[in-house]
């Protein structure tokens, strides 16, 4: 376990009048559990963060969560038995909504990787200049990234070339509304600047970051209110293992604390489910979100020499129909 | 006007400030990186940057408690309050089971002569080196490129209250290229060096560019299965194998996640592996003659005939593991400094050959573990991918990953090349001399939905 408190202070001036002077201290906390039983094994990892104080942490309850996650960890290892593989509904619980938003619509719409800048080793994207209005995802598709949420993991409401950071609409009713833009890229395209140029320090390059990138909530009251529409399926709440491809089109991610759905509800824990899906099979196939929004902390790597920068991903309870997952060992 | 020290004086004082506080133990640690960055995109240079950072790692011990620190000011008021606020910190700790002293008599080492001056400086050979890449990238057939050169030195010194001096520097040349012809062809090529003479950046650009051209027309795989024969270039078996040098820290041994618990003297891996951590070698790109608690770096044998035959051991680890520091510390955790893979007796066009149904693999990333004590891991190849059957190359292929355990891949090695690299980039932390390496039965998957439209 690591924990961290710190507070981030910048003075920004550019040439154009910019004078921008800012303190963010922030916490944070890392942890990876591992339950072992004969020999097997069941590992999680675990983040927490916010902007503030020391008082963050009561309020995200980290013994207690702690706690928690390891008391989960014994049971996926007890009581998991093995995942069904095939065409089902799958429910992302806001863990699994957070990581699918943040790798696979904020990561290919910053606007510096579909221009190519960091294709030597973050990569590109799938999209090019022209996908604004391309449409990617279902109706029930909606991503944003916002890092004017107070408390947040990727609060940056100034960004650090000095622009006014505002909320940004990546996806909306499942089409591309909006690339994350620096000065350069957003000159580039001729389309207003939306302030995501970020720097972990004053002697790395600004380059654009996500903040707080997340699935927008939908209408479905509660988890056990969008359960009850899926007839078979899986939920997967947490996940282990995680990648994408470096266009950002083929993802993976493995279920921890997963549960089979039967006729509208949660029943067994499932072992190590995997959703290996391609970006637009994923957001295509979304046909509900809930209205929960939670967040987790992360911190996201990109550029050179790397600069792993703060961010929360989030989201509700998203509801895919009739994608393919593959039962674990 | 504040005082800044050099790294020998801020050690010096840095250990009397310890000393006066009453501190049993210090060690001061400064680390002085002085590099230069080229990077490119679409050919062209888009930005350079100059790094020159210093900073220091504070270690005091005090009646068995043990605190450590690092700050990156050397204004000699700061180092001061900064390790009196360390000292405070450490009184109120309770004592550490974990803590063991440093030997009672210290050692001094003598520089290294053997850095590469002429990267003291790199800023001049930045352009030129950039240039030849792209050049030979398009000679090859790349239509646009993308790469990072990074060249400089890095300086560790080292001065402890038991009286161990230590300084070491390392050059190092490191160019990463990546060629396009279109959105879904792409090569990958880089050279790694302690030294410009064994810099190689035509090479390099030749190899990304070459793989661009090949990659034109990939298809999707045409199945997934368990039994994939997988050649891997030494930069994807770098990336995997060096790995094991992270898991076989007695650190990640002593938290639960390495594969190689309770493993010691058993079978991990084919006996045709061998991989070996060096302090210093002849060409290593990180090579350090002492270890962050001042003893002497060494040669340690990590698996023999696929053999596990030792961890890597910093004071601590060793005391609580009944055994000897291998020299491998981090003050914090062991680690490895530059691994080496054995070499094989095949050639490249005998691997392939050798091959039934698999795929050439020539660059990856985003390697993640599903559990770090089972090993089970995914990767995603990248760049130059090939199918081969019955021995021939059959087809440029996309839109794969790997998805198998470390433990279960090197257990099947087949063969491994005698001709080897060097790699260390973004995806491979540890220096690594690597062979290409050719596994049997590897997991191969695919994701599930369509493409997008072009």
């Amino acid at each position: 376990m690591v924990a961290s408190a710190g507070a981030e202070e910048k003075y920004v001036v550019t040439s154009d009048g910019g004078r921008v002077e800012s303190r963010v201290p922030r916490f944070h906390f890392f942890a990876i559990l591992t339950a072992l039983k004969g020999g097997d094994a069941a590992q999680r990892m675990i983040q927490q963060g916010e902007s503030g104080g020391l008082e963050i942490v009561k309020r995200i309850g980290l013994v207690d969560l702690v706690e928690t996650e390891a008391s989960t960890v014994m049971r996926v290892l007890k009581e998991a038995e093995k995942a069904p593989t095939g065409i089902m509904d799958v429910v992302l619980g806001p863990e699994l909504s957070g990581i699918a938003a943040h790798e696979s619509v904020g990561h290919p719409q910053e606007a510096d990787r579909i221009l190519g800048r960091e294709g030597a080793q973050a990569g590109e994207s799938y999209l090019s200049k022209d996908s604004l209005g391309m449409k990617v995802g279902s109706e029930e598709a909606n991503v944003s990234d916002d890092p004017t949420i107070p408390h947040s993991n990727g609060y940056s409401p100034v960004d650090d070339e000095g622009v006014a950071s505002r909320k940004r609409r990546l996806i909306v009713d499942g089409k591309i509304t909006e690339f994350l833009q620096n000065r350069s890229t957003s000159s580039y395209l001729g389309v207003k600047n939306n302030g995501s140029s970020r720097a972990t320090a004053f002697d790395r390059e600004p380059i654009i970051r996500m903040s707080n990138t997340f699935v927008e909530p939908g209408d479905y009251a509660t988890t056990e209110e969008l359960v009850k529409e899926v007839k078979d399926g899986v939920y997967l709440k947490s996940f282990t293992e995680w990648n994408i491809d470096d266009k950002r089109l083929n993802q993976r991610y493995t279920g921890l604390e997963a549960y089979l759905i039967k006729n509208g509800e949660m029943t067994r824990l499932v072992k190590a489910p995997v959703l290996e899906i391609t970006t637009p099979a994923l957001w295509g196939s979304v046909r509900g979100r809930s209205k929960r929004l939670e967040f987790e902390a992360a911190n996201c790597g990109k550029g050179d020499p790397m600069q792993g920068i703060p961010v929360w991903t989030g989201g509700p309870d998203t509801w895919l129909g009739g994608v393919r997952i593959v039962g674990g060992s | 006007m504040a005082k800044t020290m050099g790294p020998a004086e801020s050690n010096r004082f840095g250990v009397s400030v310890a000393k006066k506080l009453g501190a049993d133990e210090a060690v001061l640690i400064t680390v002085v990186s002085n590099e230069r960055m080229a990077r490119f995109a679409n050919s062209s240079v888009t930005v350079t940057k100059n790094v020159n950072e210093s900073g220091q790692v504070v270690y005091l011990a005090k009646g068995g408690r043990r605190i450590i620190g690092s700050s990156s000011n050397p204004e000699k008021g700061s180092l001061e309050r900064f390790i009196g606020l360390l000292y405070k910190s450490m009184m109120s700790l309770p004592k550490d089971a974990a803590y063991v002293p440093l030997p009672s008599r210290g050692r001094a080492y003598k520089p290294r002569p053997d850095h590469d001056k002429k990267l003291e400086n790199a800023e001049g050979l930045l352009s030129g080196y950039v240039q030849e890449a792209i050049s030979s990238a398009e000679a090859a057939g790349a239509k646009r490129t993308a790469g990072s050169l990074e060249a400089g030195t890095v300086s560790h010194h080292l001065m402890s209250s038991n009286g161990t001096v230590g300084s070491d520097t390392n050059s190092r040349i490191l160019l990463n290229i990546r060629a396009f012809t279109d959105r879904d062809a792409s090569g990958h090529g880089l050279s790694c060096s302690a030294n410009v003479r064994d810099f190689q950046p035509g090479m390099a650009g030749a190899r990304a560019g070459s793989h661009s051209k090949r990659m034109r027309n990939a298809k999707q795989l045409p199945e997934e299965g368990k039994d994939y024969q997988v050649l891997m270039s030494p930069t994807v078996a770098s990336n995997l194998l060096s790995l094991i040098g992270d898991f076989a820290s007695a650190f990640s041994v002593e938290a639960g996640t390495s594969y190689l618990v309770g493993k010691m003297g058993k079978k991990v891996a084919s006996e045709k592996l061998d991989l070996t951590d060096h302090g210093k070698w002849d060409g290593c790109l990180g090579a350090r003659t002492f270890d962050d608690e001042g003893l002497p770096t060494q040669s340690t044998k990590l698996v023999e005939g696929g053999v596990l035959r030792s961890y890597l051991h910093n004071l601590s680890t060793a005391k609580r593991f009944k055994t000897k520091s291998t020299g491998n510390a981090g003050l914090i955790e062991p680690g490895p400094w530059n691994l080496e893979v054995g070499a094989g007796d095949s050639s490249y066009e005998e691997m392939v050959k050798e091959m039934r149904h698999g795929l050439i693999l020539t660059s990856n990333w985003y390697t993640r573990f599903k559990n770090y004590r089972t090993g089970e891991f995914s990767t995603v190849p990248r760049d130059g991918t090939y199918l081969v059957e019955s021995g021939k190359v059959k087809a440029p292929i996309k839109g794969i990953r790997i998805s198998d355990s470390l433990e279960r891949m090197f257990s099947s090695v087949r063969l491994l090349s005698k001709d080897r690299e060097w790699v260390q980039w973004w995806e491979v932390d540890t220096p690594t001399l690597c062979p290409w390496v050719l596994v049997d039965g590897v997991t191969v998957t695919k994701a599930y939905g369509e493409s997008p439209p072009k």
